[in-house]
């Protein structure tokens, strides 16, 4: 396997595995309506990069699946809703949500490192398309990690207060 | 700086039990909020002391603890600013009636037997009435995009149509229009706040708004398209918003005892449209049942000209005028079948997206809908009479205006 391949499937792999964590944690705290919505949005455009970085793929006989995956089996995701919403009234979850929110920041910056990988990759090796995926996606998505990133950020500001010190 | 706690993230905490003590005033959640079931939980908790202030005894007043009496317009002194940023003082004409007392006075004696201080040990808040603590406000603008420096209480008794702001030694009577110079309050330096991402609400940061460079020029974002939340399907195959008549504001705390206007629009109805209430075998004024997975509604049918698949319920009606059925089954309210979602940014709740169901209960008699046939909720047959005014609504005489003079 060419060392671009395994960038490609870094690739492939970070954003799916950002799309599970962003649905993880908006099942794990439903009850708060914010994060639980606002997760479930931005983690659609993890899902869009993964389609794009799929069909860049086959181009370069490097099967990766398009549909993002699914990640937790459907047991589990409605043992993480009642769970969620069986502790809704307790104040235990936050200092979790904390710890998730610092994970989800952690793991959208490296995301967008992997794709600044993939443009420096495709440059050097001459790889016009998968250089033309970087440049048309990466401002765009790299923005989009970014908005993820301060998204994690701004929400770790504004529960902590009340969490920390409640 | 932790941004201010909106009105939903505080039932949140209260909801997880880190708020105790809650305290509304002049507003009505246990029916203007979405998800009225989990407002009314949280409202109802034991470890939650609730101080409702209003003026009429609420829905949300019946959950109180405590409820203290407030005085209405016209029975206090106070300004109000218009969205034109027209400032109004609106003078007080009759004593409030029983033991009801302006707002201002019950938190003013509240903070006094709280015997809360300033630094410097002197009683905080420092102002003792309305022009007083209006003296402070306009302290506090003092070149600021909006400076009420040249505005006091005996200045705007003086101007019987208000005054808007800024008003200050260079606009003495207030300024009619902004930006007739052509720029914006964007530079960094002056703007009140460098905005938000329109998808997450997260604040944008001075750098990143910096770089816009956006010194007197608008800013214009683009917001892309975000599927609803809560789609119609198979069980739930209309799309369910609510909102407003003409002829209520808000919870009908006071139009609902303005007869004219309860007469206009007396009871909760449902729109939908001809093509669905054919479907369904409706006819107009049947009884129908909208339900969603948070709770049910029960109303009478107008078929108006909504687009097909989407129904409208008025989220004006809640439970203290509601009869007995309505109260013990919680089924007038519109806000029982919204869900608590709302916009990252402005945070306000999402009243247009739940999905619901439709289903004919009981025949109308051919009795049409209570709901008025002028606005949006007209007929689209014409057999049911006009919503008029009547004699009372034609009423020309008024009452002498009252200024006192400073």
């Amino acid at each position: 396997m060419s060392k671009i391949e395994l960038v490609l499937r870094e690739l492939h792999r970070s954003e799916n595995s950002l799309a599970r964590d962003l649905l993880t944690v908006a099942d794990r705290h439903r009850v708060e309506h914010e994060i639980f919505h606002t997760a479930r949005d931005v983690a659609r455009w993890s899902h869009d990069h993964v389609r794009l970085i799929a069909g860049s793929a086959a181009a370069h006989d490097l099967h990766l699946d398009p549909a993002p995956s699914t990640g937790s089996p459907a047991l589990l995701e409605r043992l993480t809703h009642r769970t969620s919403e069986l502790l809704g009234r307790r104040p235990e979850p936050g200092l979790l949500l904390l710890a998730d929110l610092r994970r989800l920041h952690r793991k959208a910056a490296g995301v967008s490192l992997d794709w600044e990988l993939l443009s420096q990759a495709a440059q050097a090796m001459r790889q016009r398309d998968l250089f033309e995926l970087a440049r048309r996606c990466h401002p765009q998505t790299l923005r989009q990690m970014l908005r993820q990133m301060r998204w994690a950020n701004g929400q770790l500001k504004i529960v902590s207060p009340q969490i920390i010190a409640s | 700086m932790t941004p201010p706690t909106h009105a939903m993230q505080i039932f949140r905490y209260a909801e997880q039990g880190s708020i105790r003590f809650l305290w509304v005033t002049a507003t009505n959640p246990a029916v203007s909020m979405p998800e009225l079931a989990r407002i009314r939980s949280i409202l109802a908790q034991d470890r939650l002391f609730l101080i409702v202030q209003d003026i009429f005894r609420t829905e949300t007043a019946e959950l109180a603890d405590v409820v203290l009496p407030a005085a209405t317009q016209g029975e206090k002194a106070g300004c109000f600013t218009n969205v034109d940023r027209t400032v109004h003082l609106s003078d007080k004409a009759v004593e409030p009636p029983g033991v009801a007392r302006p707002d201002l006075d019950i938190l003013l004696d509240y903070a006094r037997r709280m015997d809360f201080r300033d630094r410097d040990g002197q009683p905080f808040p420092q102002w003792h009435d309305a022009s007083s603590a209006f003296d402070a406000w306009v302290a506090s603008t003092e070149g600021r995009p909006c400076d009420y420096n040249g505005l006091s209480h005996a200045k705007l008794r003086s101007a019987p149509s208000g005054i808007q702001w800024p008003c200050n030694s260079e606009n003495p009577d207030g300024t009619e229009r902004l930006y007739t110079d052509g720029k914006f309050f964007s530079a960094p330096d002056e703007c009140e706040s460098y905005g938000r991402d329109l998808v997450t609400g997260t604040a944008v940061e001075e750098t990143e708004y910096r770089a816009l460079n956006p010194d007197a020029k608008a800013v214009i974002k683009a917001a892309a398209y975000l599927p609803p939340h809560e789609r119609p399907d198979p069980d739930h195959p209309f799309a369910l918003i609510t909102g407003r008549t003409l002829y209520h504001f808000h919870t009908r705390t006071k139009t609902g005892r303005a007869p004219q206007l309860q007469a206009a629009a007396s009871e909760v109805w449902v729109e939908c449209s001809a093509a669905d209430a054919a479907a369904l075998e409706l006819r107009e004024g049947d009884l129908a049942e909208i339900t969603t997975p948070r709770g049910a509604v029960r109303a009478r049918v107008r078929i108006s000209g909504i687009r097909d698949g989407v129904l409208f319920l008025p989220f004006h009606y809640g439970y203290w005028d509601a009869d007995h059925a309505q109260r013990a089954g919680h089924d007038r309210a519109a806000n029982e079948l919204t869900p608590t979602d709302w916009d990252p940014v402005s945070k306000q709740p999402l009243f247009k997206t739940a999905a619901a169901n439709l289903t004919r209960i009981a025949d109308g008699l051919g009795v049409p809908a209570p709901a008025p046939t002028t606005t949006g909720s007209r007929p689209v047959g014409d057999h049911v009479p006009p919503t008029r005014g009547g004699h009372a609504a034609t009423d020309t005489t008024r009452q002498p205006t009252q200024v006192e003079t400073p």
